[in-house]
């Protein structure tokens, strides 16, 4: 069900699995999709705490620690799947957009 | 509660919580800062002046049959800390954050999917479940009404039982709207990339003061339903009171004790419902002892009211029951009904009872409803051609008259606003019987 839930991954629910390719607390996960997208996402504090419980719940990611009272994730054999998974699916949009874009540019 | 400090209650629907944003703005420019919430009170501290924005983040890890979860509450607070926002104070569904005016921090909710995601998660679990029980209300509304009686006009408890289902539903409706409407309409927002949308604060200003006005409506109304069924008993109505809310007064007070405890939801849902039910029961237990206990609804003793008829009356009769019942409603300020009897062992007398209904009504259109409906209730035990013989106007003084039995021994009298029925061990036809009647009961004067 979770699996069937996210097999389309909003922008922001993809950059905070990219950064949890890594170990990242919160505000550091905020600060890298800032870097990252150059400013063209932001996710707030209440969003990412949002997605970050759904996706422990879901066994996306997990707490790895937990030290000065800052809470580290990273992502799960599950969550890795799924990032691959949405990887491959972007690429395939990429692909068949350059297929079109091709028969655009002949045209 | 010191001039330092301000309590004050307000209502909301989560949907709403955007309005708390800029009611706390605006309290905080006005001196008074949030410091806690504790069961829809908002506690503000006198402070300077300031320009702050809030935010409220809506925060449901925990459900109302869970053990708050700090774990998940300190992670949301730490993620906004950092971001730098303030924590200024939460409840089990919320937390409420603050900034200075000026400072540029990145907003709480970036992602509207995800915000109304969770705001519907809310609505469902705590709000929606009035939807079923609007629509059972109104049932039971309806079936109230196709049982409605004309005698149920004699008593404001009587009226307010036929349409209190409608009142809750209303209640309820308007509490339920909000969250409905906000969740269609920003599901199509979303479906069209637009931004999610709130209620304007002088929407809810109007729904607030409807919902208040309304309540404090039935809040009279379940005072004169009260006031109603008791005024003839007096303080002696007390311990049947304290029967009715001590069982509820207890259930909270372990309900409170029992969360205190980290147990897991079954558990918890289990208890809720165990102690709702021995509530509920007990109450209901309670309520009809009450009001199937003669000796309290019925008051044993002498009336004083010169509006009745007594055994007295007719002679030198040894009273030996009496039973007095008194009401009124709005659309008859006064309803007396007295009866008498002596000793039913002792046949040598030849009158045994007699039984009064006084009514006084507010208009004569009152008044000839009920005659009229006397009149048809009578013929529930008659054939078709019964005919209702008049009593004699002219000796009565009345202004219409009617003997319900061929006996001549009850009869209903209607003289401008006021009906009389009157039943007894006697012949209304006699003289000298209607002229003690009319003496006692003031209907010459009238």
């Amino acid at each position: 069900m979770a699996r069937r839930q996210l097999k389309t991954l909003t922008e922001p629910m993809y950059y905070i699995l990219l950064c949890l390719l890594n170990p990242m607390h919160g505000y550091g996960i905020m600060q890298r999709i800032d870097e990252i997208t150059k400013g063209r996402v932001k996710v707030g504090p209440g969003t990412l705490y949002a997605l970050i419980s759904r996706f422990e719940k879901e066994e996306i990611v997990i707490k790895v620690s937990s030290e000065n009272g800052k809470k580290t994730y990273i992502l799960t054999e599950k969550g890795k799947e799924i990032l691959n998974d949405e990887y491959d699916r972007l690429n395939q949009l990429v692909n068949d957009g350059a297929v079109l874009g091709g028969g655009l540019d002949e045209s | 509660m010191s001039r330092d400090t301000k309590k004050v209650f307000k209502l909301h629907s989560i949907v709403e919580y955007k309005n708390l944003e800029s009611y706390f703005e605006k309290m905080a420019l006005n001196g008074w800062m949030l410091k806690g919430i504790n069961k829809g009170f908002y506690i503000f501290d006198r402070v300077e002046p300031v320009a702050l924005d809030f935010s409220v983040n809506i925060f449901y890890e925990s459900g109302p049959f869970d053990f708050p979860d700090d774990e998940s509450e300190n992670t949301l607070i730490e993620f906004c800390e950092d971001s730098g926002w303030y924590h200024c104070t939460g409840t089990q569904m919320y937390q409420v954050f603050y900034k200075e005016k000026d400072k540029d921090v990145l907003p709480l909710h970036t992602e509207p999917e995800e915000e109304y995601r969770y705001i519907k998660k809310i609505v469902m679990k705590t709000e929606l479940y009035l939807l079923p029980l609007i629509v059972m209300f109104l049932g039971m509304g309806y079936l109230n009404i196709g049982l409605f009686d004309y005698e149920d006009i004699f008593s404001n408890a009587a009226l307010i039982s036929k349409i209190w289902p409608f009142c809750i539903a209303l209640l309820f409706a308007i509490t339920v709207y909000t969250p409905v409407i906000w969740l269609i309409k920003n599901r199509i927002n979303l479906n069209q990339n637009k931004e999610l949308s709130y209620f304007s604060n002088g929407h809810l200003k109007v729904k607030y003061t409807f919902y208040y006005g309304l309540s404090g409506i039935y809040i009279i109304l379940i005072g004169m339903m009260f006031f109603d069924s008791f005024s003839s008993v007096g303080l002696s109505i007390l311990p049947f009171l304290l029967l009715i809310f001590l069982p509820m007064i207890i259930a909270i007070i372990l309900m409170r004790r029992f969360k205190r405890v980290k147990r897991d939801r079954l558990k918890n849902m289990l208890m809720y419902i165990t102690v709702s039910i021995c509530t509920l029961v007990i109450s209901i237990a309670g309520v009809i002892f009450l009001i199937s206990s003669d000796n309290l609804l019925l008051f044993n003793g002498k009336i004083k009211e010169e509006t009745v008829l007594e055994l007295s009356d007719f002679g030198d009769y040894v009273v030996k029951d009496t039973h007095l019942f008194k009401s009124h409603s709005v659309f008859t300020p006064v309803y007396i009904e007295y009866y008498e009897s002596i000793d039913r062992e002792n046949k040598s007398l030849d009158i045994r009872n007699v039984d009064t209904v006084y009514i006084k009504c507010i208009n004569e259109k009152v008044a000839k409803y009920v005659i009229e409906n006397t009149l048809e209730d009578r013929l529930k035990y008659e054939d078709n051609n019964y005919k209702f013989e008049e009593v004699p106007l002219s000796l009565w003084s009345v202004d219409e008259g009617y003997y319900l039995y061929d006996s001549k021994d009850r009869l209903v009298l209607r003289n401008d606003k006021t009906v009389i029925i009157l039943d007894g061990d006697m012949d209304f036809t006699d003289e000298r019987i209607i002229s003690i009647c009319k003496a006692k009961l003031g209907i010459d004067s009238n």
